[in-house]
């Protein structure tokens, strides 16, 4: 079943085409890796599935729904949810508040009820914890849940982040670079929590740069350059795909994985 | 622990005008409970989701007057002024948060400085609704029970019981969804949105919010003094408001309350100074930002934890690839 | 909701007709009061010209920009009315000794709070217009004090179209002033070290630019363009510690409704002001002083970017 499908999706910055005409199909339940060289509109690409930007043409369908234009905060209601590249996460807040906010949109109390106590509220803010705690202990930060969030070193922050999408109950995450930064054992143990978040059934879309990573757990990878999409397929068809080594030339790791 | 200390403040707070027996005190006193009570407000909007208002003296008016035209041109009963202020106040605090959804820092802050101008000039030259630069005066003392509250020590209680009650809401709030929500917004719009909160909304909320604290606390302001005039609601005292709460410590409702006593009291020590105690109160403002950042109650916060000492956690490393984790995702996919 | 804002333009509403019989709006009295407007305007020009230009330097709007015009006004008072001194000897000193104010307030009210968020630094300098306004009035008194003019009441007058002298003053320093400013920026080494140092802190530290000094320049003048203004605009105002507040809102929208950061914005935002507030002010006279924030709402609302600013700079 299709769970994400873009229709000649577009992204023009004045007289740039930063994504241009791309046709995506990702399956529910895959991992799908979105690799390019440097601006060839990847991070551009989630923007847009993440609602941060609108497209200038094309459409996008979420579940079989059009969701062109939709605000991200609906977005995470659909069950989408996403990582920044460069981490955004709520630094003066503790790591559980972090995670907590993910919850926002699964939880309805409202204002009335919150301020006089109703037992629903109760209920629902003890479920809350119970839900945040499990994300992280899932991810494994159960014990620094009363640090502001700030404190915690880069590679638990990505963690953190990754965390707080989750608690969102995501069906398709998108993921802007999560291995950037960590060092090889922290990517090993992210390689190790992706596959875990896959088998929950949780479809992953992913841009990356460490090829480790992505042709180690990738079941489909798009390729883009110049903002176009120029090949798909599984990782052993990408890693000998000559157009793809044109794009990538002179970047000999990828062609030695 | 926590609640020794809670239970020692309010029996503190009950016993101050015992304490202190003149009417001048007891005066200051109903002061400190509505300024709190106002600053709590601000808190929301500034403390909790990161958005300059300085239009919180003319939330204060609009409820003060609203009020006091209601009960002395109406003849209303305070009990239907008071509610009235808080929803006029309310609406005008959701109209501002309009501009929030554009606009940000000092630009939103210049938004709410030119609304609280403009509400102190419609004050001040709408005589037929407002009674210009005159006032209103014989706003009525209201009656709780059949009892009038009609002196300053009374009028403390009933203050103090409002502002209870409100410290409640606030802090209910603050552990909320929604108090998430704001504080969401002021770390990082765009991962808050992205995370599922609708920024624009929970805005709306947090003005709604400032206002209808700052309208209450106009209310039983007008009730209290018997009499008002645009003068006070000037942006002056909308820059105070944001003193309380920047230097009793922003974002924190003890903290904000500790602000607000701090900076109504704070020139009545400084009398000694004689003329002098102005400057020095603003030389005061000027060192605490300096010297504490964080304001009186993280101060306080930081001491807290040099005497207990912060509790020793063990960080162990991430988890090493094989072991087994301690719990599985159970978050999945929704249906 | 919209009661307060009917009852705002129905009582325009009948002072304009009420008013207007005696009053013929020739075209005279309307060139008039361009005129004093550009004036008024003028001056605003010159205080948004101060904040902005400490804005781009640290990203700080200073509350206590309006002291500094009152202070300077002070100032020129002791100069000329206390110590009786000739009008040139007492301006210089005026000038000079606010050399020293903005250095003063540069290292109280900001430096100890450089590496800070701007809220802490926003509250010191409220604590700073706090502390000024009331050693003002300790120093020099509750009373409104009046500030001697050069010209006292002389008006120009040209065919029926009077101008007040000290209106074309203003208009006169403030031109020869921008010019200076000009060349300040754009042809003195000075000026580019100080342009560079508001455009990116870490490229110009990199360069070799002592930024920290080159911020205190920049209070230095912002303070001396408070100086020229008060000397400007104090003979027709009356001086007291509160009579920066006001001059410093307005020209703090001002330079928003130019293009905040822009300093020809701030300059078409201020004499833009001024004029609107002329010509409202003769017709909606109550609301002389809102006029300012109701055009700011305005162009918050439809052009955030300003009317003269090109794109929307902050997003803080």
């Amino acid at each position: 079943m299709e769970i994400l499908k873009t229709i000649q999706l577009s992204k023009h910055f004045g007289g740039l085409k930063a994504v241009d005409k791309v046709d995506l199909s990702i399956q529910k339940g895959e991992i799908r890796a979105l690799i390019g060289p440097n601006g060839s509109g990847k991070t551009t690409i989630l923007n847009i599935l993440s609602g941060i930007y609108q497209p200038t043409e094309g459409k996008i369908l979420f579940k079989g729904m059009d969701i062109t234009g939709k605000k991200p905060h609906i977005l995470v209601e659909y069950g989408m949810a996403r990582t920044f590249q460069n981490i955004r996460l709520f630094p003066e807040l503790t790591v559980l508040q972090n995670v907590k906010v993910g919850q926002h949109c699964r939880t309805k109390s409202d204002l009335v009820s919150i301020i006089f106590g109703l037992s629903g509220a109760r209920k629902e803010e003890r479920h809350i914890e119970e839900k945040a705690m499990q994300v992280l202990e899932f991810v494994g930060l159960q014990d620094k849940r009363n640090r502001p969030a700030k404190s915690l070193p880069y590679g638990q922050q990505r963690l953190l982040e990754l965390a707080r999408a989750l608690a969102t109950e995501p069906e398709l995450l998108l993921l802007d670079e999560p291995a950037a930064g960590l060092n090889p054992h922290e990517t090993e143990v992210l390689d190790d929590l992706l596959i875990k978040i896959r088998n929950q059934g949780i479809t992953l879309l992913l841009v990356e740069h460490d090829m480790n990573l992505v042709m180690g757990i990738s079941d489909y990878i798009t390729v883009l350059n110049f903002g176009a999409k120029i090949a798909q397929g599984t990782p052993e068809e990408i890693q000998n795909n000559p157009e793809v080594i044109e794009a990538y030339l002179g970047k000999e790791e990828v062609l030695q994985t | 622990m926590k609640f020794i200390l809670i239970f020692l403040i309010l029996a503190f707070a009950i016993v101050a005008p015992l304490i202190w027996t003149t009417d001048y005190w007891h005066h200051l006193m109903v002061l400190a409970a509505i300024y709190a009570i106002v600053a709590l407000g601000l808190n929301f909007t500034l403390g909790l989701t990161g958005q300059l208002s300085l239009a919180q003296a003319a939330f204060w008016g609009i409820g003060a007057y609203t009020s006091a035209l209601l009960t002395v041109r109406h003849e209303l009963s305070f009990w239907i002024g008071l509610p009235a202020a808080a929803a006029v106040s309310a609406l005008f605090g959701i109209l501002l948060g309009f501009p929030s959804f554009k606009l940000s820092g000092h630009y939103l802050a210049m938004t709410t400085i030119g609304f609280g101008i403009i509400v102190r000039l419609v004050l001040q030259n709408e005589t037929d609704l407002t009674g210009g630069a005159d006032g209103i005066a014989g706003i009525p003392a209201p009656t709780l029970l059949g009892f009038d509250i009609d002196d300053n020590r009374k009028f403390y209680y009933f203050a103090l019981g409002f502002l209870i009650l409100l410290s409640i809401v606030a802090l209910r709030v603050q552990h909320s969804r929604a108090g998430r929500a704001f504080q969401a917004i002021r770390e990082n719009e765009m991962a808050a949105s992205a995370t599922g909160v609708n920024i624009n909304r929970y805005k709306l909320i947090a003005f709604m919010f400032s206002a209808l604290y700052a309208g209450i606390a106009g209310s039983l302001y007008a009730h209290s003094a018997g009499y008002i005039s645009p003068d006070t609601f000037s942006f002056d005292q909308s820059v105070i408001f944001l003193v309380m709460l920047v230097l009793g410590g922003s974002g924190s409702v003890y903290g904000t309350l500790l602000g607000a006593i701090l900076i109504t009291f704070l020139p009545e020590w400084l009398r000694f100074l004689k003329s002098y105690y102005m400057a020095v109160y603003g030389a005061g403002v000027l060192l605490m930002m300096i010297f504490l950042p964080t304001g009186m109650w993280g101060l306080l916060e930081m001491i807290h934890e040099r005497i207990i000492g912060k509790p020793v956690e063990v960080i162990p490393p991430l988890d090493r690839p094989g072991e087994p984790r301690k719990a599985e995702l159970s978050v999945g996919a929704k249906k | 909701m919209d009661c307060f804002l009917s009852v705002v333009y129905c009582n325009g509403f009948r002072q304009w007709t009420t008013d207007n019989g005696q009053r013929s709006v020739d075209f005279i009295t309307f060139l008039q009061l361009i005129i004093s407007g550009l004036a008024m305007g003028a001056i605003y020009a010159l205080v948004a010209l101060g904040f902005v230009l400490i804005y781009n330097a640290v990203g700080i709007v200073n509350f206590a920009q309006g002291e500094f015009i009152m202070i300077p006004a002070f100032f020129g008072i002791t100069a000329l009315v206390t110590w009786y001194l000739p009008v040139p000897v007492a301006y210089s000193l005026v000038l000079a000794a606010m050399v020293v104010f903005g250095l003063v307030f540069e290292l109280i009210a900001y430096y100890p709070l450089r590496n800070r968020p701007f809220l802490p630094v926003v509250i010191s300098t409220i604590g700073a217009s706090i502390l000024l306004k009331n050693l003002a009035q300790n120093i020099w008194g509750a009373i409104p004090l009046r500030f001697p003019g050069l010209f006292e009441t002389g008006t120009l007058n040209l065919g029926g179209l009077r101008i007040g002298l000290q209106h074309l003053l203003i208009l006169g320093v403030t031109l020869i002033l921008l010019i200076l400013q000009y060349l300040l920026f754009e042809k003195t080494l000075l000026g580019k070290k100080m342009q560079a140092t508001a455009q990116d802190k870490q490229t110009a530290r990199l360069m070799g630019i002592p930024i920290n000094k080159m911020i205190a320049l920049t209070f230095i003048y912002s303070a001396l363009l408070g100086g020229v203004a008060a000397l400007l605009v104090a003979p027709i105002l009356n001086v007291t510690k509160d009579m920066g507040g006001p001059i410093a809102l307005k020209a703090f929208s001002s330079s928003i409704i130019g293009g905040f950061g822009s300093i020809p914005g701030a300059i078409l935002g201020g004499l833009f002001v001024g004029v609107i507030e002329a010509i409202a002010g003769k017709y909606y006279s109550a609301y002389t002083d809102g006029v300012a924030f109701f055009v700011l709402i305005a162009v918050l609302l439809f052009r955030p970017q300003g009317i003269f600013g090109e794109r929307i700079a902050e997003k803080a």
